[in-house]
């Protein structure tokens, strides 16, 4: 994907682009796995 | 989850110190955090498969011809692969132990991948520290793929830091994760389960087709994302392994389906099945019929999944004798509208042989055909 921003952007952009991409993907894998239930619904260790 | 999630800490653990060990002892690092990630949550599953590899890998070393120790090592394979499909001895097993079986079956094919290239002599010098290597190898050993002796060796010899394939790994790694988390377990078993219970109310039919439709997606998606996470920790480790899934759902036939569908199996089969049976027949569509036979009974010894393995054979073998006809050739050259209706039949087709091993039982199975394909409902 990163490849794939750079054809279009400048580098600078491109990086922005895919951190800002890369956080909202994680934050919402996050909020499911984790914020959504108040706990850690599905890690039990 | 919690299995997978206990996958990626130890092989989060394991990429650390294999990159930070000493060049030399990298990939044992890898090899002997996967024998004792097994050997700590799986025990008997470690013993079984740690005797496996040094007797699929000691009958080759015996006096007695290739041919003979290659039979042997698939015959050793298949016995304990069977023995467990069949479910002898799965009570004694904890829980999370019977999840590894799960992974013999990968395992087992892996092995016998293993002896049948040995018998055809095109595998490259090796050690048996090679062959444990291969074996041992986290990210692929639970949830597949099931990738290649030669390939996996030209990788570790040629392994060598990279930073763009860490990231891809990442990247996939996430990719993975949000295919189970948000997509899977959020969009398709609360969102669309609420609007499927608020519907099966009122039209019956509707409510059903949602509901196979429902189960097929989330099949996919769940085993696509489980090896998006497999592949990307295996690239994190710096190794490329075979791809699982390449848009199965837009394949606009069921032989393009399988093409794209577990790719790591299908062409295992088609290798190892499918080619000597139809160079030896000279009768392909038996090749075929067998091949979806032996790929049916791979993921679980039953009638039904016999069935379904039969069913699409069955599929695939009309497809080629249509695909022989006149008016194949001439419809092949038409527009995207009937590229996109073919696309559409095939999901279907595969959406109804869903039916056949997501269903509790017999009766469902029956019950819920019965109210897709008439209109009473």
């Amino acid at each position: 994907m990163y490849l794939l921003l750079q054809k279009f952007l400048s580098k600078k952009w491109a990086n922005i682009l895919i951190s800002f991409w890369y956080i909202i993907l994680i934050f919402f894998v996050l909020y499911f796995m984790v914020l959504r239930e108040g706990e850690f619904r599905y890690i039990n260790w | 989850m919690q299995q997978l999630n206990l996958l990626l800490v130890s092989c989060a653990l394991l990429v650390l110190l294999s990159w930070l060990a000493p060049h030399r002892f990298q990939i044992p690092v890898i090899s002997i955090g996967t024998a004792v990630f097994l050997a700590y949550f799986a025990p008997k599953s470690f013993v079984i498969l740690s005797i496996s590899t040094t007797l699929t890998f000691g009958v080759f070393k015996l006096k007695i011809k290739t041919k003979w120790a290659a039979l042997l090592a698939i015959c050793l394979s298949l016995c304990y692969l069977v023995f467990y499909k069949i479910g002898m001895g799965r009570e004694t097993l904890s829980s999370l132990d019977r999840l590894v079986p799960l992974g013999l079956s990968y395992y087992a094919f892996r092995q016998i991948h293993y002896a049948l290239e040995m018998y055809k002599d095109k595998l490259p010098q090796h050690t048996f520290f090679d062959y444990i290597n291969y074996l041992f190898f986290l990210p692929t050993i639970l949830i597949g793929p099931i990738h290649r002796f030669e390939p996996f060796m030209r990788n570790a010899y040629r392994r060598r830091w990279d930073s763009m394939l860490f990231s891809e790994g990442l990247e996939r790694v996430l990719y993975g994760y949000v295919k189970i988390v948000i997509i899977n377990n959020y969009l398709i078993s609360v969102l669309l389960f609420q609007q499927i219970s608020n519907i099966g109310s009122s039209s019956i039919w509707l409510g059903t087709y949602l509901r196979v439709f429902s189960y097929t997606l989330e099949t996919y998606i769940l085993f696509s994302g489980f090896s998006d996470v497999a592949v990307g920790l295996a690239l994190m480790m710096g190794f490329r392994v075979m791809e699982n899934f390449n848009y199965p759902f837009f394949a606009p036939n069921i032989n393009e389906f399988w093409n794209r569908w577990h790719i790591s199996l299908t062409s295992w089969c088609k290798d190892y099945i499918f080619i000597p049976i139809s160079s030896f027949t000279r009768k392909p569509i038996l090749g075929i019929i067998s091949t979806m036979l032996v790929i049916g009974l791979w993921h679980e010894i039953s009638w039904r999944y016999l069935v379904w393995g039969a069913f699409h054979g069955l599929g695939i073998a009309c497809w080629h004798i249509y695909n022989r006809t006149a008016m194949a050739k001439a419809l092949t050259k038409r527009s995207s509208v009937l590229r996109i209706g073919s696309i559409i039949i095939t999901f279907h087709f595969v959406m109804v042989s869903f039916v056949l091993i997501r269903e509790v039982d017999m009766a469902n199975v029956i019950n819920t055909l019965k109210i897709l394909f008439t209109t009473n409902y």
